[in-house]
C-alpha cells in the first residue's frame, strides 16, 4: 500500500511538474547556473578521479553497482554470488572505510557501515566516480580508503524531452525494464525514472564440495527489484537553484546455500526511501549550498530452516551548509558545516540507539604560481560518540611539464568510530570497542591527458591504522566485533587510458593494476603470531583490468577484462581462493531515425566460462547471456 | 594499438599466472596406527572445518585428513567425531551430515543427510542416534542403510549424549534460548522415557566408573551474551543416579562461571572441564567424583576452546582456536597437568577421537 501511494504521488508530482514546464515560454533568456562539484574533489583537487563514464553506465544498465564496478573499474569487490549481496573494498581496506556518497550525503548503512552494492542499481545513475585515499576532511569518518560518489547530473535548465524506455532478457531468466522521462524548460527540470528487474539465478554449477562433482542448480537465489526516482530542480534566480529529489525501492532475495550445505530456506527483503534537497546560490566569487537528506531504511531477514528471524529500521538525517569563496584567483575558501542525526531499531540492539554528529569542515586551495598548487584543509566532529581530536589533510600538486607530467603528495589522518552493529548487536556487538584511528599517504605521478597522449597515474600509498576492528566468526554461530592491533596497508596502483578518433573510429581504452599488501601488523591477541605480517583475508595482493570500446557507425563494441589474485580465506594465509580471470564483451547498435533512437546491445558475460569464486564455495555463473533494446526520443 | 593492446593482455596474463601457488602436501597416516583425531571446526559459513590426526607411533600431526582422502572439503562446521569399530562418524553441523569415513585412512564410506542442524551422535546395538539442534529431537539412523529411518523428541537443542543401562540421557542445552532438561530415551522402545530438570543449560555429560552419570551445565550469559555481567546465570554440576534419575548431588558454581565440555578418565578416575565465564572457552581444570565438594583444580592456566582425554593412556588433549580465520593448536598434558607438547592444527579444534 506504502509502495502505491508513493509511486502515485511521484506520478502526480510529476504530472504537475510537466505542466508547468511546457506552458510557452514568455520571458526572457536568463544564464544557467554554476554547479559545484563534489566535495571530495573540491577538498582534494589535486587526486586524481576515476570517472565511470557515460557509456560505460550505459552498457551496465541492467547491473547493479557492485557488478558495474567489478568489471568496469580499479576497485575490488567482494561478493556473495550472482544475487548476492556486494561490498567495495579499497587500497586494502575494509568495505567499512569506503564511503558511498549519493549526491554528497553518505549512505553507508548506519548500523552495518558499509553500503551493498548490489541493491544500488546502474539504471538510474547519471554520473559515478571513485577517488581512491583517505578522504576524511571532506567526507568525514568514514572515508579512510576513499569515496564513491553517485550523483544525480547538475540541473541545464534548457528546453528539453527526453523518454527512454529499455527493457532487457537474458540467461537465468534474467529480465527488466525500466524507463525515464526528463522534461525541463529555463526554469524546471524534471526527472522520473522506473526500473524493474527480476531474476531467477539459476545457473548451473559443478560443486566441487561434493563427491563426483556434480553438475547442480543453483537454488534460493532469486531476486526482485523495484524501484523508481525522482528529482525535480528549480531555477529561483538567475544565480540560484532548487533541487530535491527521492529514491524509493524495493528488493527481495533468497540467500542461496554454501557448495557444502544442501539447501537455504533464507531470504532478505530491503526496502529504502531516500530524498535530498539542495539550494545553491552563487556570485562572481561565492557559491553557497544548503541542503539536507532523510533516509529510511529496513530490512528483514529470515530463515526457516533453523527459525532465525531478525528485522530492522534505520533512519539517517543530514542538514548541511557548504561555502566556497574565491578570495583571489589563486585562492579558494571551502567551509562548511554538516548535522547528522541516525537510529536504528533492531531487535538485537535491545531497542533503539542513536548516534548524533556536528561537523565542522574548512579548507583552502592556493596556486601560487601556475606549477604548483597546494591544499589543506581541517576537520573537527562533535557527537554523542567518540570523535577525533581533529582531522587533518595536506596536499600539493607540482607540474613539471604541462599536460605531460605531474607529481602529487597528500596525506592525512584518519579516525572511524564503530558503527551501531559493532557495539551494540546482540549477539557479537562489543560495546567496549575502541574507534579506529591511524593515518593515510601517497605519492603520485601524473602523464599526459588521456587526450593527445595517453594518460597514466601511478600512486604509491600507505594506510596505517589502529585499533582495526574486525567482525570474526566466533565459536558459538555467531560473528564478534574485535580490535586488532594495527593493520598497515601499502601498495601501488596505476591507471592508463586514452581516447582517440581515428577516421570514423572512436577509440577508449583504459587499463589498470593494482598490487596491494594489507597485513595485521600487530596484535594482542595470544597465539595469533601466525597471523602477523599476513595479508588480510579477501583482499587480493595482485588485480587488475582493461576496458577497450571501438564506436563506428552506430555500432559499438566493448570488451573488458579483470584480473584478481589469490585471495586468502584464512587469516594465518595457509588457504587461498585461486585467481580468475573473467572477460566480458558487449555490442550495442543504435539507429536513428529523425529524433528518434532504438539501440539494441548484446552482453556476454564471463566469456571464457571461467570457473571462479569470489567468496569461498559460492559458486559464480559460467557463461551468460544478455539482450535487451532501448528506445528514446 | 590492436597488436599493443594483446600484447599487454598477454603479458599480464602470463606474469599473474607465472605466480602459481603450490597447495600443502600432508603427510598419510601409517596404516593401523593408534592415534587422535582432532575435530577443528572451522568458522561457521566459511566451510573450513576439518580434522587432524596425531600419529602416536611417528608423533606427527597431520591435518585436513578428509580434504586429503577425498579430495572434497568436509563442510561447514565440524562438531564432533566418534569411532565405531573401523569406521568414524564426523558430525558436520552446518553440512547439516555425517560423514561416515573408513578410520584408517579416512576415505569417505558414507554420507548420512536428513538432519536440520546434527551435534553429536552415539552408536548403541546398531543404531545410531543424532542429537539435531533445530528439530529438537534425536535423529535414529539405520547403519545398514546409512539414512535416518525417525526420530525421537527432546527438549530445546539436543546436545551431547551418554549412554547408561540401555538409556540415552540427552543433554538439552537450549539451543539459540534456553533449557534445563535432560531427556531420557528408552532405546528398546526409542521413546522418551523420562525428562529430568536440572541447572540452565546442560551442555555436556559424563559417566564414572561407578556408573553415575555427570552433567555440567553452562548456566547463561544473560540477554546480551556476554558473559561476567550482571544478568549472568551461573553454571551447575549434577550428578544422577541412572536406576532412579534421583539427582544425588548438584553444586550451583559462581555467577560468572560458564563450564563447558565436561569428560571423565577412567585412568586418574577424574572429571575434566573447561571452566571459563564467556560461555565458550575455559582453562583446564579436574575434579575428584569421589569428593566434589571439595572443587575444582585448574591444571593449567592457558584458555582452551577443545578437550577430550585419552581413554587409552589418560593425556589431555586441549584445544586451543586464537581467532576463527586461522589455524588452532592441541596442547597434550599429563593428567597431572604437566605440558607435554603442542601441534598446530586447523581452525578451532573442539573435540577429539581417540583411535586405539
Amino acid at each position: 500500500m506504502k509502495k502505491a501511494i508513493i509511486v502515485c504521488l511521484l506520478i502526480l508530482s510529476n504530472q504537475l511538474c510537466l505542466a508547468f514546464i511546457f506552458l510557452p515560454d514568455d520571458t526572457m533568456a536568463i544564464r544557467s547556473v554554476t554547479i559545484t562539484s563534489n566535495r571530495p574533489e573540491i577538498f582534494s583537487p589535486a587526486r586524481p578521479t576515476f570517472e565511470i563514464d557515460s557509456a560505460a553506465i550505459s552498457r551496465n544498465q541492467y547491473s547493479s553497482l557492485g557488478s558495474l564496478l567489478r568489471k568496469e573499474s580499479p576497485v575490488h569487490i567482494k561478493s556473495y554470488g550472482m544475487a548476492g549481496s556486494s561490498t567495495v573494498s579499497i587500497r586494502g581496506l575494509e568495505p567499512r572505510h569506503t564511503q558511498i556518497s549519493w549526491n554528497g550525503y553518505n549512505i553507508n548503512s548506519t548500523s552495518l557501515g558499509v553500503s551493498d552494492l548490489s541493491l544500488i542499481p546502474t539504471y538510474f545513475l547519471e554520473s559515478i566516480s571513485i577517488m581512491r585515499g583517505e578522504l576524511s576532511t571532506a567526507c568525514g569518518t568514514s572515508s579512510p580508503g576513499g569515496v564513491i560518489s553517485m550523483n544525480v547530473g547538475t540541473p541545464g535548465f534548457k528546453k528539453d524531452l527526453k523518454i527512454d524506455l529499455y527493457a532487457f532478457a537474458g540467461s537465468y531468466k534474467n529480465s527488466g525494464t525500466g524507463f525515464t522521462l526528463i522534461a525541463a524548460n529555463k526554469f524546471i527540470e524534471s526527472k522520473s525514472r522506473f526500473y524493474f528487474q527480476s531474476s531467477k539465478n539459476d545457473f548451473s554449477f559443478y560443486n566441487t564440495a561434493v563427491a563426483g562433482a556434480p553438475e547442480q542448480e543453483m537454488t534460493n537465489a532469486e531476486l526482485t527489484n523495484i524501484g523508481l526516482t525522482q528529482d525535480f530542480s528549480f531555477k529561483l534566480s538567475n544565480t540560484s537553484y532548487l533541487s530535491a529529489g527521492v529514491w524509493y525501492q524495493n528488493t527481495e532475495r533468497g540467500i542461496p546455500p554454501l557448495m557444502t550445505i544442501p539447501s537455504s530456506e533464507a531470504g532478505q527483503k530491503d526496502s529504502l526511501i531516500r530524498t535530498y534537497v539542495r539550494y545553491q546560490k552563487h556570485t562572481g566569487k561565492s557559491i553557497l549550498t544548503l541542503g539536507g537528506a532523510w533516509f529510511s531504511e529496513d530490512q528483514k531477514y529470515w530463515d526457516d530452516a533453523t527459525g532465525l528471524n531478525t528485522q530492522y529500521n534505520v533512519r539517517n538525517g543530514y542538514l548541511n551548509a557548504d561555502l566556497r569563496y574565491h578570495i583571489s584567483p589563486a585562492i579558494v575558501l571551502n567551509t562548511g558545516i554538516m548535522y547528522n542525526n541516525c537510529g536504528a531499531s533492531f531487535d538485537e540492539y535491545n531497542g533503539h540507539q542513536s548516534r548524533s554528529i556536528t561537523s565542522l569542515f574548512a579548507g583552502s586551495t592556493f596556486s601560487p604560481n601556475k606549477r604548483t598548487e597546494f591544499s589543506i584543509s581541517i576537520r573537527k566532529e562533535f557527537g554523542t560518540i567518540e570523535t577525533p581530536t581533529i582531522l587533518a589533510h595536506i596536499e600539493s600538486k607540482y607540474t613539471v611539464i604541462a599536460d605531460k607530467l605531474s607529481v602529487m603528495v597528500s596525506g592525512g589522518n584518519v579516525f572511524n568510530a564503530p558503527t551501531l552493529n559493532d557495539l551494540f548487536w546482540t549477539p557479537g556487538g562489543n560495546p567496549e570497542l575502541e574507534s579506529e584511528k591511524g593515518y593515510g599517504a601517497e605519492l603520485g605521478l601524473i602523464l599526459g591527458n588521456g587526450i593527445k597522449l595517453p594518460n597514466l597515474q601511478i600512486s604509491y600509498y600507505i594506510n596505517k591504522i589502529d585499533n582495526w576492528i574486525k567482525w570474526y566468526p566466533g565459536p558459538n554461530g555467531y560473528y564478534e566485533a574485535a580490535n586488532i592491533k594495527q593493520v598497515n596497508a601499502h601498495g601501488l596502483e596505476v591507471t592508463g587510458s586514452y581516447s582517440r578518433v581515428i577516421s570514423h573510429y572512436q577509440l577508449n581504452g583504459r587499463i589498470w593494476y593494482n598490487w596491494c599488501r594489507s597485513v595485521t601488523s600487530k596484535t594482542d591477541e595470544p597465539y595469533s603470531s601466525s597471523s602477523i605480517d599476513k595479508q588480510l583475508i579477501y583482499i587480493p595482493e595482485h588485480s587488475g583490468g582493461m576496458q577497450l570500446s571501438i564506436s563506428v557507425s552506430g555500432f559499438t563494441f566493448a570488451y573488458n577484462q579483470s584480473y584478481t589474485g589469490y585471495q586468502y580465506v584464512k587469516s594465518d594465509n595457509t588457504q587461498w581462493l585461486d585467481p580468475y580471470l573473467i572477460g566480458s564483451f558487449n555490442i550495442q547498435k543504435t539507429f536513428t531515425i529523425n529524433n528518434f533512437h532504438i539501440s539494441v546491445f548484446g552482453d556476454v558475460n564471463n566469456l571464457f566460462d571461467e570457473t571462479y569464486q569470489i567468496i569461498a564455495w559460492r559458486p559464480m555463473p559460467g557463461r551468460w547471456y544478455l539482450a535487451g533494446i532501448r528506445l528514446s526520443i | 594499438m590492436r597488436l599493443q593492446t594483446i600484447l599487454v593482455t598477454i603479458l599480464t596474463v602470463l606474469t599473474f599466472n607465472a605466480c602459481k601457488k603450490d597447495k600443502q602436501t600432508d603427510p598419510t597416516p601409517q596404516a593401523g596406527s593408534k592415534g587422535v583425531y582432532v575435530v577443528n571446526e572451522g568458522a561457521f559459513g566459511n566451510s573450513d572445518a576439518t580434522v587432524s590426526y596425531y600419529d602416536k607411533s611417528s608423533q606427527t600431526m597431520i591435518s585436513n585428513m578428509f580434504s586429503n582422502a577425498n579430495s572434497l572439503p568436509l563442510g561447514d562446521v565440524a562438531q564432533s567425531m566418534i569411532i565405531s569399530g573401523s569406521s568414524g562418524f564426523v558430525v558436520v553441523n552446518n553440512s547439516k551430515k555425517v560423514e561416515v569415513v573408513n578410520i584408517n585412512d579416512f576415505t569417505s564410506q558414507s554420507t548420512i543427510t536428513g538432519f536440520s542442524g546434527p551435534r553429536y551422535m552415539l552408536i548403541h546395538n546398531g543404531a545410531g542416534y543424532v542429537t539435531d539442534w533445530f528439530s529438537d529431537d534425536v535423529k535414529i539412523v539405520d547403519l545398514n542403510t546409512m539414512s535416518v529411518t525417525g526420530s525421537i523428541p527432546t527438549g530445546t537443542g539436543p546436545e551431547q549424549m551418554a549412554l547408561v543401562n540401555d538409556r540415552i540421557f540427552v543433554c538439552n542445552i537450549g539451543g539459540w534460548g534456553s533449557d534445563s532438561t535432560i531427556t531420557v530415551i528408552n532405546t528398546a522402545l526409542q521413546a522418551v522415557e523420562a525428562t529430568i530438570n536440572v541447572g540452565i543449560n546442560p551442555n555436556s555429560i559424563s559417566t564414572d566408573l561407578n556408573n553415575n552419570i555427570w552433567i555440567l551445565c553452562g548456566g547463561s550469559t544473560g540477554p546480551d551474551f556476554i558473559g561476567g555481567t550482571a544478568d549472568d546465570i551461573a553454571g551447575s554440576l549434577y550428578k544422577i543416579d541412572p536406576s532412579n534419575y534421583n539427582i544425588t548431588y548438584q553444586q550451583t558454581l559462581q555467577q560468572f562461571d560458564h563450564p563447558l565440555k565436561l569428560t571423565y578418565s577412567s585412568i586418574s578416575n577424574q572429571l575434566y572441564f573447561l571452566m571459563g565465564s564467556d560461555g565458550y572457552t575455559g582453562k583446564v581444570v579436574s575434579l575428584d567424583p569421589s569428593i566434589p565438594g571439595n572443587g575444582s583444580t585448574q591444571i593449567n592456566a592457558r584458555t582452551f576452546y577443545g578437550l577430550g582425554v585419552d581413554p587409552y593412556d589418560g593425556l589431555i588433549y586441549a584445544g586451543m582456536a586464537p581467532g576463527f580465520s586461522q589455524n588452532g593448536y592441541v596442547f597434550r598434558f599429563q593428567n597431572t597437568g604437566t605440558l607435554i607438547d603442542s601441534m598446530e592444527v586447523g581452525i578451532a579444534p573442539n573435540g577429539f577421537a581417540f583411535k586405539n
